[in-house]
């Protein structure tokens, strides 16, 4: 007890141990996904691979090949499984940043389930355009 | 004169929140790590509490399953208002990893909506202090939380109440 | 005669962090009967891994199971699947894997002491044992990339090397941990007051250590020797001179203490495994799909953990069974608190370090 008290008076006189607002530290850390279209092929292995399923494409309406791909920060796990199961190296890449806190105002939930209920929907669309490019 | 002397209650109740922690979580060790002198949370005046009746908002960390649902409203509940809620990690937005379980409650937003969300799995505490310090600005501001406006928590909490009436059980004498 | 009172000891409760229920009924603050209530944090994760996640997707999964045991759940699953499918992974994938194992054993221990010290009343202490903590914490960040979940080993191998800079970064940070360990384990032997509220208090005894098939700290604490780092020879431990740490009394101090030694002796293994890395790959390609039975025994820093994987040629796995070390001390904890006056649940509660994630999965 009494080496306690000793330790304690020398701490009284020392450089506090709180990192101070705003200190760069030397890190690897993993962060969020960035992606680049030039050099995607959409065959969707990154969406099959996600174990949240935060990846999701939506199909537009003309029947075309260019898929939309959407992320969301907010269900992702930070795994880096789509970066490894990705066959065009320097399409998705992942950054040291972390998502900024959401408040009330922004709706981040109201948003994504519209998203996942437009994926099914659009699907059969782009299905139903496809099929009617072949018969001509 | 009067408003100035009004506005001396908003500051002191924004400088130092007292918060109550229910945890079930990985994310409940990042909180503990704040708690330690390197990401110091007392600097700014937050404390954890034992009683939710002391407390000005209670932090959610991970996921609620359907056992522990009739628990945290029980608790959220008793608090006094104005009261806030903090949600952490991505199991409290749409479940995380386990969207398709059939023990997990997924719409945890549509139920008690919380006023300031932190991603990461699990955000590193320097992350969950941004979130704190949008949470003091809210109490501040003196928002109206969210809670209370949407949310179907009142009405799952009285038919959980109907089924169990022993759920708000206090210590009791039995025999003689 | 005193009147019966019954107490609930809460889910949400500031003592113990964790989402466990007792009902104690109290006579003249002498506890006459319990019991005991868990599985607030079931999330159906076996049948998640049998209906739609692949058998490479598992690792990610499991390893939320539980916070502080996250690295141990994740390799033990990988260390199943390899036996099952006979891949033999390089030398220098299972150095990375020891050393990634001892770093999490270190902070979860940490993490218990400072609880157990700050139940006691001591927050002094509490502080100190937190501020030693984050060395290893930069540690783990640097190396793996996040503080807690580590997704650290997949199926073949580790997802990232140990480079120059990073072991330019590690090594004066091991060094200046040990030295204050050494400073704590003075402090822990020879402290008045923590030795009288923790000496004699809940004791366990060989006889009921045997009976109720205890594991890992709790078991050593009483004398009991069963550590499966010793008995199997899954990752090459005997190489690094690792030694079992045994006490004989049984009581809160004797587990405490037990813990602090572990600290100790995972550091100077740690030292031995980075300074002698061999050379060579991280990883080997894995094709196919698993077919037949596998069980593996692993080391948790709680103790003992059991995993038993069956697949039948499907990229889906047909059965997965876990088995946590939690889950077999529930019994000799509940049979510690008849006749304890009601002031001393928190420290046996604290003392066995539970973790009921990983006990409702």
């Amino acid at each position: 007890m009494f080496k306690m008290f000793l330790f304690s008076l020398k701490n009284l006189f020392s450089k506090p141990a709180t990192l101070p607002e705003g200190t760069e530290k030397p890190k690897q850390y993993r962060g969020l996904i960035k992606y680049y279209e030039e050099t995607c092929i959409y065959c969707k292995k990154c969406e099959m691979v996600c174990p949240p399923g935060a990846i999701i494409f939506t199909y537009p309406e003309d029947g075309s090949k260019r898929l939309i791909f959407h992320y969301n920060p907010y269900l992702c796990i930070y795994c880096g499984e789509c970066v490894r199961a990705c066959p065009k190296p320097g399409t998705l890449v992942q950054v040291e940043d972390t998502a900024p806190p959401a408040t009330a105002q922004d709706k981040p939930n109201d948003l994504w389930f519209e998203v996942e209920k437009e994926a099914v929907e659009s699907k059969k669309i782009w299905q139903e355009a496809r099929r009617k490019k072949r018969n001509k | 004169m009067l408003t100035k002397f009004l506005d001396f209650f908003g500051w002191a109740r924004a400088n130092s929140p007292w918060m109550v922690h229910y945890c079930s979580g990985c994310c409940s060790l990042e909180i503990l790590a704040l708690m330690g002198p390197r990401f110091d949370w007392e600097r700014y005046g937050f404390m954890p509490v034992p009683s939710p009746r002391q407390a000005d908002f209670i932090v959610i960390t991970g996921l609620i399953s359907r056992k522990v649902l009739p628990v945290l409203l029980m608790t959220y509940d008793q608090m006094p208002k104005p009261r806030y809620v903090f949600a952490i990690g991505s199991c409290a937005f749409d479940g995380g990893p386990y969207y398709d379980s059939t023990s997990v409650v997924t719409n945890v937003p549509e139920i008690l909506p919380p006023d300031v969300f932190v991603a990461g799995c699990p955000p590193t505490p320097e992350a969950i202090l941004e979130g704190l310090l949008e949470m003091k600005k809210i109490i501040r501001e003196k928002r109206e939380a969210r809670a209370e406006r949407e949310g179907t928590w009142k009405e799952i909490l009285k038919q959980e109440l109907e089924k169990n009436p022993l759920l708000s059980q206090q210590p009791f004498f039995v025999g003689g | 005669m005193g009147k019966k009172f019954v107490v609930p000891f809460g889910s949400q409760h500031i003592a113990i962090p964790e989402p466990i229920r007792f009902i104690f009924t109290t006579e003249n603050e002498i506890i006459k009967s319990v019991s005991v209530d868990f599985g607030y944090v079931h999330r159906g994760i076996e049948k998640a891994c049998m209906t739609r996640y692949k058998y490479t997707q598992v690792p990610y999964v499991v390893a939320r199971v539980c916070g502080l045991c996250a690295v141990s759940q994740a390799t033990a699953y990988c260390m199943a699947i390899e036996s099952l499918m006979d891949i033999e992974i390089p030398e220098r994938a299972k150095y990375l894997r020891i050393i990634v194992h001892e770093m999490d054993r270190i902070h979860s221990h940490l993490f218990a002491i400072a609880h157990l010290s700050e139940a006691a009343g001591y927050e002094n202490l509490f502080m100190r044992v937190m501020r030693d903590r984050e060395f290893v914490m930069e540690c783990l960040e640097i190396l793996t990339g996040n503080r807690i979940q580590a997704d650290y080993s997949t199926i073949g191998g580790v997802n990232r090397d140990l480079t120059k800079e990073v072991y330019e970064i590690l090594k004066p940070r091991l060094d200046e941990l040990e030295r204050r360990l050494y400073e704590l384990k003075e402090i822990f032997e020879r402290d008045y007051t923590l030795q009288k509220k923790w000496k004699g208090i809940g004791v366990i005894t060989l006889e009921m250590a045997q009976k109720y098939n205890a594991v890992g700290p709790v078991a050593r604490a009483s004398g009991l020797a069963t550590d499966c780092r010793v008995e199997f020879e899954y990752l090459p431990y005997k190489e690094l001179d690792y030694k079992m740490v045994l006490y004989q009394e049984g009581d809160v101090w004797a587990r405490n203490m037990v813990r602090l030694d572990e600290t100790l002796v995972s550091i100077r293994v740690l030292k031995n495994a980075i300074d002698n890395l061999p050379e060579g790959d991280i990883k080997v390609k894995v094709k196919g799909n698993p077919k037949g039975e596998a069980l593996i025994r692993w080391e948790a820093p709680r103790g003992e953990l059991l995993y038993y994987v069956k697949g039948n040629g499907k990229s889906v796995l047909e059965r997965l069974r876990i088995k946590t070390p939690t889950f077999s001390v529930i019994p000799v904890m509940k049979e510690l608190y008849y006749n304890q006056p009601y002031a001393f649940v928190p420290d046996i509660t604290i003392s066995f370090d539970p973790c009921l994630s990983c006990s409702a999965r």
